[in-house]
Protein backbone atom coordinates (compact mmCIF):
# COMPACT_ATOMS: atom_id res chain seq x y z
CA UNK A 1 0.00 0.00 0.00
CA UNK A 2 1.44 3.30 -1.04
CA UNK A 3 1.82 5.69 1.80
CA UNK A 4 3.42 9.04 2.19
CA UNK A 5 5.38 10.77 4.88
CA UNK A 6 3.12 13.38 6.37
CA UNK A 7 5.92 14.73 8.48
CA UNK A 8 6.32 18.18 7.01
CA UNK A 9 7.79 21.29 8.51
CA UNK A 10 4.38 22.92 8.61
CA UNK A 11 5.65 26.26 9.83
CA UNK A 12 4.13 29.56 8.84
CA UNK A 13 6.37 31.38 6.43
CA UNK A 14 4.91 34.85 6.12
CA UNK A 15 7.60 36.15 3.81
CA UNK A 16 7.11 33.56 1.07
CA UNK A 17 3.88 34.07 -0.81
CA UNK A 18 4.45 31.06 -3.03
CA UNK A 19 4.13 28.58 -0.21
CA UNK A 20 0.60 27.18 -0.65
CA UNK A 21 -1.99 27.41 2.07
CA UNK A 22 -1.87 23.71 2.89
CA UNK A 23 1.84 23.90 3.66
CA UNK A 24 1.37 26.89 5.90
CA UNK A 25 -1.36 25.14 7.88
CA UNK A 26 -0.50 24.39 11.48
CA UNK A 27 -2.59 22.09 13.60
CA UNK A 28 -4.49 23.40 16.61
CA UNK A 29 -2.26 23.96 19.62
CA UNK A 30 -4.32 21.54 21.69
CA UNK A 31 -3.31 18.66 19.45
CA UNK A 32 0.12 17.14 19.74
CA UNK A 33 0.43 16.75 16.00
CA UNK A 34 -1.48 17.05 12.74
CA UNK A 35 -2.23 13.34 12.63
CA UNK A 36 -4.03 13.38 15.95
CA UNK A 37 -6.03 16.35 14.76
CA UNK A 38 -6.92 14.48 11.57
CA UNK A 39 -7.92 11.33 13.44
CA UNK A 40 -10.00 13.31 15.92
CA UNK A 41 -11.82 15.10 13.12
CA UNK A 42 -12.42 11.80 11.40
CA UNK A 43 -13.99 10.22 14.48
CA UNK A 44 -16.22 13.27 14.69
CA UNK A 45 -17.33 12.77 11.10
CA UNK A 46 -17.98 9.09 11.72
CA UNK A 47 -20.12 9.95 14.74
CA UNK A 48 -22.08 12.31 12.53
CA UNK A 49 -22.44 9.60 9.89
CA UNK A 50 -23.77 7.28 12.60
CA UNK A 51 -26.56 9.76 13.31
CA UNK A 52 -27.21 9.96 9.58
CA UNK A 53 -27.62 6.20 9.34
CA UNK A 54 -29.99 6.30 12.29
CA UNK A 55 -31.99 9.10 10.65
CA UNK A 56 -32.47 7.05 7.51
CA UNK A 57 -33.08 3.89 9.49
CA UNK A 58 -36.34 5.45 10.64
CA UNK A 59 -37.44 5.53 7.03
CA UNK A 60 -36.18 2.02 6.34
CA UNK A 61 -38.07 0.85 9.41
CA UNK A 62 -41.29 2.46 8.18
CA UNK A 63 -40.70 0.94 4.76
CA UNK A 64 -40.17 -2.55 6.16
CA UNK A 65 -43.30 -2.45 8.26
CA UNK A 66 -45.57 -0.99 5.61
CA UNK A 67 -44.26 -3.45 3.04
CA UNK A 68 -45.06 -6.30 5.40
CA UNK A 69 -48.47 -4.89 6.23
CA UNK A 70 -49.60 -3.67 2.80
CA UNK A 71 -47.44 -5.52 0.27
CA UNK A 72 -49.84 -4.99 -2.61
CA UNK A 73 -50.03 -1.25 -2.18
CA UNK A 74 -46.24 -0.99 -1.93
CA UNK A 75 -45.79 -3.14 -5.02
CA UNK A 76 -48.40 -1.14 -6.92
CA UNK A 77 -46.82 2.15 -5.86
CA UNK A 78 -43.38 0.96 -6.88
CA UNK A 79 -44.86 0.01 -10.23
CA UNK A 80 -45.48 3.69 -10.95
CA UNK A 81 -41.76 4.38 -10.80
CA UNK A 82 -39.53 3.82 -13.80
CA UNK A 83 -36.44 1.83 -12.83
CA UNK A 84 -34.54 3.44 -15.70
CA UNK A 85 -34.54 6.85 -14.02
CA UNK A 86 -33.66 5.31 -10.68
CA UNK A 87 -30.94 3.24 -12.32
CA UNK A 88 -29.53 6.27 -14.12
CA UNK A 89 -29.45 8.18 -10.84
CA UNK A 90 -27.69 5.23 -9.19
CA UNK A 91 -25.00 5.30 -11.87
CA UNK A 92 -24.65 9.08 -11.53
CA UNK A 93 -24.17 8.82 -7.76
CA UNK A 94 -21.74 5.91 -8.03
CA UNK A 95 -19.59 7.87 -10.46
CA UNK A 96 -19.64 10.90 -8.18
CA UNK A 97 -18.57 8.72 -5.27
CA UNK A 98 -15.67 7.46 -7.35
CA UNK A 99 -14.60 10.94 -8.44
CA UNK A 100 -14.57 12.37 -4.93
CA UNK A 101 -12.48 9.42 -3.75
CA UNK A 102 -10.15 10.15 -6.67
CA UNK A 103 -10.08 13.86 -5.74
CA UNK A 104 -8.89 12.97 -2.24
CA UNK A 105 -6.23 10.74 -3.71
CA UNK A 106 -5.16 13.56 -6.05
CA UNK A 107 -4.85 15.97 -3.14
CA UNK A 108 -2.81 13.44 -1.16
CA UNK A 109 -0.42 13.31 -4.10
CA UNK A 110 -0.58 17.08 -4.65
CA UNK A 111 -2.11 16.69 -8.12
CA UNK A 112 -4.07 19.89 -7.77
CA UNK A 113 -5.33 20.06 -11.37
CA UNK A 114 -6.85 16.60 -11.32
CA UNK A 115 -8.26 17.16 -7.87
CA UNK A 116 -10.12 20.15 -9.28
CA UNK A 117 -11.42 18.19 -12.28
CA UNK A 118 -12.66 15.37 -10.06
CA UNK A 119 -14.35 17.76 -7.63
CA UNK A 120 -16.10 19.50 -10.52
CA UNK A 121 -17.34 16.18 -11.92
CA UNK A 122 -18.62 15.26 -8.46
CA UNK A 123 -20.55 18.50 -8.21
CA UNK A 124 -22.00 18.12 -11.69
CA UNK A 125 -23.11 14.57 -10.91
CA UNK A 126 -24.89 15.81 -7.78
CA UNK A 127 -26.64 18.46 -9.85
CA UNK A 128 -27.58 15.90 -12.51
CA UNK A 129 -29.05 13.66 -9.82
CA UNK A 130 -31.33 16.43 -8.61
CA UNK A 131 -32.34 17.50 -12.11
CA UNK A 132 -33.30 13.94 -13.04
CA UNK A 133 -35.17 13.50 -9.78
CA UNK A 134 -37.15 16.71 -10.16
CA UNK A 135 -37.82 16.69 -13.88
CA UNK A 136 -38.69 13.07 -14.42
CA UNK A 137 -39.95 11.98 -11.05
CA UNK A 138 -41.11 14.53 -8.51
CA UNK A 139 -42.84 16.99 -10.85
CA UNK A 140 -44.74 14.53 -13.09
CA UNK A 141 -45.73 12.34 -10.14
CA UNK A 142 -46.86 15.23 -8.02
CA UNK A 143 -48.89 16.83 -10.81
CA UNK A 144 -50.49 13.43 -11.48
CA UNK A 145 -51.91 13.53 -7.98
CA UNK A 146 -49.52 10.85 -6.72
CA UNK A 147 -48.90 12.60 -3.44
CA UNK A 148 -48.26 11.56 0.15
CA UNK A 149 -50.92 10.92 2.75
CA UNK A 150 -53.93 13.23 2.77
CA UNK A 151 -52.55 15.14 -0.22
CA UNK A 152 -53.17 12.06 -2.37
CA UNK A 153 -55.20 13.02 -5.44
CA UNK A 154 -54.77 10.20 -7.95
CA UNK A 155 -58.17 8.83 -8.92
CA UNK A 156 -56.99 5.57 -10.51
CA UNK A 157 -55.45 4.02 -7.43
CA UNK A 158 -55.88 0.27 -7.29
CA UNK A 159 -55.07 -0.24 -3.63
CA UNK A 160 -56.13 1.40 -0.42
CA UNK A 161 -52.69 2.27 0.87
CA UNK A 162 -51.11 3.78 -2.20
CA UNK A 163 -50.98 7.14 -0.44
CA UNK A 164 -48.95 5.48 2.31
CA UNK A 165 -46.53 4.32 -0.35
CA UNK A 166 -46.17 7.88 -1.66
CA UNK A 167 -45.56 9.11 1.87
CA UNK A 168 -42.67 6.68 2.21
CA UNK A 169 -41.41 7.54 -1.26
CA UNK A 170 -41.45 11.32 -0.88
CA UNK A 171 -40.10 11.44 2.65
CA UNK A 172 -37.26 8.97 2.14
CA UNK A 173 -36.14 10.33 -1.24
CA UNK A 174 -36.82 13.86 0.00
CA UNK A 175 -34.50 13.47 2.98
CA UNK A 176 -31.96 11.94 0.65
CA UNK A 177 -32.31 14.76 -1.92
CA UNK A 178 -31.87 17.28 0.89
CA UNK A 179 -28.59 15.57 1.68
CA UNK A 180 -27.58 15.82 -1.96
CA UNK A 181 -28.25 19.57 -1.85
CA UNK A 182 -26.18 19.83 1.33
CA UNK A 183 -23.43 17.85 -0.38
CA UNK A 184 -23.47 20.23 -3.33
CA UNK A 185 -22.94 23.19 -1.00
CA UNK A 186 -20.05 21.40 0.73
CA UNK A 187 -18.44 20.31 -2.54
CA UNK A 188 -18.75 23.84 -3.91
CA UNK A 189 -16.94 25.01 -0.79
CA UNK A 190 -14.24 22.41 -1.41
CA UNK A 191 -13.82 23.61 -4.99
CA UNK A 192 -13.48 27.20 -3.79
CA UNK A 193 -10.97 26.37 -1.08
CA UNK A 194 -9.05 24.00 -3.29
CA UNK A 195 -8.63 26.83 -5.78
CA UNK A 196 -6.99 28.81 -2.98
CA UNK A 197 -4.55 25.97 -2.47
CA UNK A 198 -5.96 24.99 0.91
CA UNK A 199 -5.58 21.23 0.50
CA UNK A 200 -2.43 19.22 0.02
CA UNK A 201 -0.64 16.07 1.17
CA UNK A 202 -0.27 17.20 4.79
CA UNK A 203 -3.66 18.82 5.18
CA UNK A 204 -6.88 17.66 3.59
CA UNK A 205 -9.12 17.05 6.61
CA UNK A 206 -12.04 18.97 5.14
CA UNK A 207 -11.92 16.96 1.92
CA UNK A 208 -11.78 13.69 3.80
CA UNK A 209 -14.81 14.67 5.87
CA UNK A 210 -16.92 15.83 2.95
CA UNK A 211 -15.85 12.73 1.03
CA UNK A 212 -17.09 10.45 3.81
CA UNK A 213 -20.37 12.37 3.95
CA UNK A 214 -20.80 12.07 0.22
CA UNK A 215 -20.17 8.33 0.33
CA UNK A 216 -22.88 7.85 2.94
CA UNK A 217 -25.31 9.72 0.69
CA UNK A 218 -24.38 7.25 -2.03
CA UNK A 219 -24.66 4.34 0.40
CA UNK A 220 -28.22 5.30 1.35
CA UNK A 221 -29.24 5.54 -2.29
CA UNK A 222 -27.76 2.09 -2.95
CA UNK A 223 -30.41 0.74 -0.57
CA UNK A 224 -33.21 3.08 -1.55
CA UNK A 225 -32.94 2.20 -5.24
CA UNK A 226 -33.90 -1.49 -5.10
CA UNK A 227 -36.36 -0.92 -2.28
CA UNK A 228 -38.28 1.76 -4.14
CA UNK A 229 -37.81 0.89 -7.81
CA UNK A 230 -37.36 -2.86 -8.02
CA UNK A 231 -40.24 -4.11 -5.90
CA UNK A 232 -42.78 -6.24 -7.68
CA UNK B 1 0.92 1.61 13.68
CA UNK B 2 4.21 0.04 14.60
CA UNK B 3 6.17 3.26 14.71
CA UNK B 4 5.57 3.61 18.42
CA UNK B 5 7.78 0.65 19.18
CA UNK B 6 10.50 1.86 16.89
CA UNK B 7 11.17 4.94 18.98
CA UNK B 8 13.20 4.64 22.08
CA UNK B 9 11.78 5.54 25.44
CA UNK B 10 12.35 9.15 26.31
CA UNK B 11 12.01 9.89 30.05
CA UNK B 12 11.45 13.58 29.33
CA UNK B 13 8.52 12.74 27.11
CA UNK B 14 7.11 9.42 28.29
CA UNK B 15 3.97 9.59 26.18
CA UNK B 16 5.73 10.65 23.05
CA UNK B 17 3.74 13.85 22.85
CA UNK B 18 6.40 15.64 20.89
CA UNK B 19 7.02 12.98 18.38
CA UNK B 20 5.33 13.40 15.09
CA UNK B 21 3.22 10.31 14.96
CA UNK B 22 2.89 9.95 11.25
CA UNK B 23 0.88 6.85 10.63
CA UNK B 24 1.29 7.41 6.93
CA UNK B 25 -2.19 8.13 5.65
CA UNK B 26 -3.35 5.53 3.24
CA UNK B 27 -3.51 6.53 -0.37
CA UNK B 28 -5.81 4.08 -2.09
CA UNK B 29 -4.43 3.12 -5.52
CA UNK B 30 -6.54 4.39 -8.38
CA UNK B 31 -6.77 0.88 -9.78
CA UNK B 32 -8.58 -0.19 -6.63
CA UNK B 33 -10.97 2.78 -6.78
CA UNK B 34 -11.74 2.19 -10.45
CA UNK B 35 -12.19 -1.53 -9.85
CA UNK B 36 -14.66 -0.79 -7.05
CA UNK B 37 -16.58 1.60 -9.30
CA UNK B 38 -16.81 -1.04 -12.04
CA UNK B 39 -17.93 -3.65 -9.52
CA UNK B 40 -20.60 -1.27 -8.23
CA UNK B 41 -21.87 -0.63 -11.75
CA UNK B 42 -21.89 -4.35 -12.41
CA UNK B 43 -23.96 -5.03 -9.31
CA UNK B 44 -26.34 -2.24 -10.27
CA UNK B 45 -26.94 -3.91 -13.61
CA UNK B 46 -27.25 -7.24 -11.85
CA UNK B 47 -29.91 -6.08 -9.41
CA UNK B 48 -31.98 -4.53 -12.20
CA UNK B 49 -31.56 -7.68 -14.27
CA UNK B 50 -32.60 -9.83 -11.34
CA UNK B 51 -35.80 -7.83 -10.86
CA UNK B 52 -36.65 -7.81 -14.57
CA UNK B 53 -35.84 -11.47 -14.97
CA UNK B 54 -38.02 -12.37 -12.04
CA UNK B 55 -40.96 -10.49 -13.53
CA UNK B 56 -40.40 -12.02 -16.94
CA UNK B 57 -40.09 -15.53 -15.56
CA UNK B 58 -43.36 -15.21 -13.70
CA UNK B 59 -45.48 -13.63 -16.40
CA UNK B 60 -44.02 -15.20 -19.50
CA UNK B 61 -42.91 -18.57 -18.30
CA UNK B 62 -45.27 -19.01 -15.38
CA UNK B 63 -42.59 -19.69 -12.82
CA UNK B 64 -43.63 -19.77 -9.21
CA UNK B 65 -41.25 -17.65 -7.17
CA UNK B 66 -41.93 -17.02 -3.48
CA UNK B 67 -42.20 -13.38 -2.51
CA UNK B 68 -39.18 -13.29 -0.22
CA UNK B 69 -36.82 -14.10 -3.11
CA UNK B 70 -37.29 -10.59 -4.49
CA UNK B 71 -36.37 -8.78 -1.28
CA UNK B 72 -33.60 -11.16 -0.22
CA UNK B 73 -31.80 -10.98 -3.57
CA UNK B 74 -32.23 -7.22 -3.88
CA UNK B 75 -30.99 -6.58 -0.34
CA UNK B 76 -28.18 -9.10 -0.72
CA UNK B 77 -26.83 -7.28 -3.75
CA UNK B 78 -27.34 -3.91 -2.03
CA UNK B 79 -25.36 -5.15 0.98
CA UNK B 80 -22.47 -6.18 -1.26
CA UNK B 81 -22.51 -2.77 -2.92
CA UNK B 82 -22.76 -0.98 0.42
CA UNK B 83 -19.87 -3.07 1.74
CA UNK B 84 -17.71 -2.11 -1.23
CA UNK B 85 -18.45 1.59 -0.71
CA UNK B 86 -17.77 1.41 3.03
CA UNK B 87 -14.61 -0.68 2.73
CA UNK B 88 -12.88 1.07 -0.15
CA UNK B 89 -14.44 4.45 -0.88
CA UNK B 90 -14.86 5.22 2.80
CA UNK B 91 -11.60 3.41 3.51
CA UNK B 92 -12.89 1.43 6.46
CA UNK B 93 -10.62 -1.36 5.29
CA UNK B 94 -7.61 0.81 6.06
CA UNK B 95 -9.08 2.80 8.91
CA UNK B 96 -8.61 2.58 12.65
CA UNK B 97 -10.79 0.08 14.45
CA UNK B 98 -12.76 2.68 16.38
CA UNK B 99 -14.45 3.97 13.23
CA UNK B 100 -15.35 0.46 12.12
CA UNK B 101 -16.76 -0.24 15.55
CA UNK B 102 -18.83 2.94 15.42
CA UNK B 103 -20.30 1.95 12.09
CA UNK B 104 -21.06 -1.61 13.12
CA UNK B 105 -22.72 -0.45 16.31
CA UNK B 106 -24.92 1.88 14.28
CA UNK B 107 -25.98 -0.99 12.05
CA UNK B 108 -26.77 -2.99 15.18
CA UNK B 109 -29.03 -0.14 16.33
CA UNK B 110 -30.79 -0.13 12.97
CA UNK B 111 -31.44 -3.84 13.32
CA UNK B 112 -32.84 -3.26 16.82
CA UNK B 113 -35.22 -0.58 15.56
CA UNK B 114 -36.66 -2.69 12.78
CA UNK B 115 -36.76 -5.91 14.76
CA UNK B 116 -38.54 -4.51 17.80
CA UNK B 117 -40.98 -2.50 15.75
CA UNK B 118 -41.87 -5.57 13.74
CA UNK B 119 -42.35 -7.77 16.81
CA UNK B 120 -46.10 -7.26 17.02
CA UNK B 121 -46.76 -7.41 13.29
CA UNK B 122 -48.61 -10.69 13.53
CA UNK B 123 -50.96 -9.39 16.18
CA UNK B 124 -51.92 -6.14 14.51
CA UNK B 125 -54.62 -7.89 12.59
CA UNK B 126 -56.48 -8.56 15.84
CA UNK B 127 -56.36 -4.91 16.79
CA UNK B 128 -57.57 -3.87 13.36
CA UNK B 129 -60.38 -6.36 13.65
CA UNK B 130 -61.32 -5.13 17.08
CA UNK B 131 -61.37 -1.52 15.94
CA UNK B 132 -62.74 -2.26 12.52
CA UNK B 133 -65.38 0.43 12.88
CA UNK B 134 -62.76 3.12 13.34
CA UNK B 135 -59.87 2.12 11.12
CA UNK B 136 -59.92 3.55 7.61
CA UNK B 137 -57.56 1.95 5.15
CA UNK B 138 -54.97 4.36 3.90
CA UNK B 139 -56.29 7.08 6.17
CA UNK B 140 -59.23 9.41 5.69
CA UNK B 141 -57.31 12.61 5.10
CA UNK B 142 -60.15 14.42 6.80
CA UNK B 143 -59.27 17.69 8.41
CA UNK B 144 -56.14 18.18 6.40
CA UNK B 145 -57.35 21.10 4.34
CA UNK B 146 -58.33 21.99 0.82
CA UNK B 147 -55.93 19.60 -0.86
CA UNK B 148 -56.11 16.37 -2.69
CA UNK B 149 -58.68 14.01 -1.31
CA UNK B 150 -60.13 16.56 1.07
CA UNK B 151 -60.92 18.94 -1.77
CA UNK B 152 -64.42 20.30 -1.54
CA UNK B 153 -66.17 17.78 0.59
CA UNK B 154 -64.89 17.65 4.12
CA UNK B 155 -67.30 16.57 6.77
CA UNK B 156 -65.53 15.56 9.92
CA UNK B 157 -68.63 14.09 11.48
CA UNK B 158 -69.46 11.71 8.69
CA UNK B 159 -67.50 8.60 7.87
CA UNK B 160 -65.41 10.16 5.18
CA UNK B 161 -64.12 6.91 3.76
CA UNK B 162 -60.57 6.18 2.67
CA UNK B 163 -58.61 8.78 0.74
CA UNK B 164 -58.24 6.77 -2.42
CA UNK B 165 -61.98 6.19 -2.74
CA UNK B 166 -62.88 9.84 -2.24
CA UNK B 167 -60.30 10.91 -4.80
CA UNK B 168 -61.89 8.54 -7.26
CA UNK B 169 -65.39 9.83 -6.42
CA UNK B 170 -64.26 13.41 -6.86
CA UNK B 171 -62.83 12.57 -10.24
CA UNK B 172 -65.98 10.83 -11.41
CA UNK B 173 -68.13 13.68 -10.15
CA UNK B 174 -65.99 16.12 -12.06
CA UNK B 175 -65.25 14.28 -15.31
CA UNK B 176 -67.95 11.69 -15.57
CA UNK B 177 -67.81 7.92 -15.42
CA UNK B 178 -66.88 7.43 -19.07
CA UNK B 179 -63.75 9.48 -18.66
CA UNK B 180 -62.79 7.45 -15.62
CA UNK B 181 -63.36 4.19 -17.44
CA UNK B 182 -61.20 5.35 -20.30
CA UNK B 183 -58.30 5.98 -17.94
CA UNK B 184 -58.97 3.27 -15.49
CA UNK B 185 -57.65 0.24 -17.32
CA UNK B 186 -53.95 0.51 -17.41
CA UNK B 187 -53.00 -2.70 -15.77
CA UNK B 188 -50.37 -4.01 -18.09
CA UNK B 189 -48.81 -6.63 -15.93
CA UNK B 190 -46.53 -8.07 -18.51
CA UNK B 191 -44.56 -4.87 -18.48
CA UNK B 192 -45.49 -4.34 -22.10
CA UNK B 193 -46.08 -0.63 -21.71
CA UNK B 194 -43.51 0.87 -19.41
CA UNK B 195 -43.94 4.00 -17.40
CA UNK B 196 -42.32 7.04 -18.84
CA UNK B 197 -41.53 10.39 -17.33
CA UNK B 198 -44.93 11.91 -17.96
CA UNK B 199 -47.26 9.01 -17.47
CA UNK B 200 -46.42 6.43 -14.90
CA UNK B 201 -48.37 3.21 -14.94
CA UNK B 202 -48.38 0.59 -12.33
CA UNK B 203 -47.36 -2.82 -13.53
CA UNK B 204 -47.21 -4.60 -10.29
CA UNK B 205 -48.70 -7.54 -8.54
CA UNK B 206 -45.91 -10.06 -8.61
CA UNK B 207 -45.22 -10.57 -4.94
CA UNK B 208 -48.15 -9.45 -2.84
CA UNK B 209 -46.81 -10.88 0.39
CA UNK B 210 -43.42 -12.05 1.51
CA UNK B 211 -44.74 -15.43 2.48
CA UNK B 212 -47.83 -15.50 0.37
CA UNK B 213 -48.40 -17.50 -2.74
CA UNK B 214 -51.93 -16.24 -3.19
CA UNK B 215 -51.11 -14.21 -6.27
CA UNK B 216 -50.28 -17.23 -8.34
CA UNK B 217 -53.83 -18.47 -8.14
CA UNK B 218 -54.91 -15.48 -10.17
CA UNK B 219 -52.33 -15.89 -12.89
CA UNK B 220 -54.52 -18.28 -14.83
CA UNK B 221 -57.09 -15.70 -15.76
CA UNK B 222 -54.42 -13.61 -17.35
CA UNK B 223 -54.66 -10.77 -14.90
CA UNK B 224 -51.96 -11.34 -12.40
CA UNK B 225 -53.56 -9.84 -9.36
CA UNK B 226 -56.80 -10.11 -7.61
CA UNK B 227 -57.79 -6.49 -7.43
CA UNK B 228 -58.82 -6.20 -11.03
CA UNK B 229 -61.96 -8.06 -10.26
CA UNK B 230 -63.60 -5.16 -8.53
CA UNK B 231 -63.08 -1.46 -8.65
CA UNK B 232 -64.21 -0.96 -12.21
CA UNK B 233 -67.64 -2.45 -12.08
CA UNK B 234 -69.19 -1.00 -9.00
CA UNK B 235 -68.83 2.73 -8.91
CA UNK B 236 -72.45 3.59 -8.70
CA UNK B 237 -73.97 6.47 -6.82
CA UNK B 238 -73.67 5.02 -3.35
CA UNK B 239 -70.06 5.95 -2.88
CA UNK B 240 -70.02 5.91 0.88
CA UNK B 241 -71.18 2.32 0.99
CA UNK B 242 -68.89 1.46 -1.85
CA UNK B 243 -65.97 2.85 0.09
CA UNK B 244 -66.70 0.85 3.18
CA UNK B 245 -67.08 -2.24 1.13
CA UNK B 246 -63.65 -1.80 -0.38
CA UNK B 247 -62.24 -0.91 2.96
CA UNK B 248 -63.25 -4.22 4.46
CA UNK B 249 -62.06 -6.17 1.52
CA UNK B 250 -58.63 -4.62 1.63
CA UNK B 251 -58.39 -4.98 5.35
CA UNK B 252 -59.18 -8.65 4.99
CA UNK B 253 -56.69 -9.10 2.20
CA UNK B 254 -53.90 -7.48 4.13
CA UNK B 255 -54.76 -9.36 7.24
CA UNK B 256 -54.89 -12.64 5.41
CA UNK B 257 -51.47 -12.18 3.91
CA UNK B 258 -49.88 -11.38 7.19
CA UNK B 259 -50.87 -14.69 8.61
CA UNK B 260 -49.22 -16.80 5.98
Amino acid sequence: MASIDTHQPALPQPGKEKVPLWQRYTHGHHWRNADDEFDGAKIGIWLFLATEVLLFSGMFCAYALFRLMYPESIAAGSGYLDWRWGGLNTVVLLISSFTIAMAIRNVQLNQQFWARINLLITWLCAAAFLVIKLTFEYIPKWSDGKRPGALFDYPFAQHAHENVWWSIYYVSTGIHATHVIGGMVLIAWLIYRQGKGAYGPTHYTMMEGVGLYWHIVDLVWIFLFPLLYLVH
Amino acid sequence: MSHAQEHEYNPADPHGFHEDGHHGHVIVPWQVLLGVLLALLFFTVLTVFQAQFEKHAVYQWGWVIPGWVNIVLAMGIACIKGGLVALFFMQLRYDSGINVLLFLFTLFAVWLFIMFTALDLNNRGHITEWRSGEVISGGSGVGFGEHGASKGRVDINSAAGPVYMRVKDNYIAEHGIEDYEAHGHHDDHGGSALSDAWQSRSHSGLTPGLFSTGVWEHLDDGHGHSHDDHGHDDHGDDHAEDGEHHDEEHANDDHGEEEH
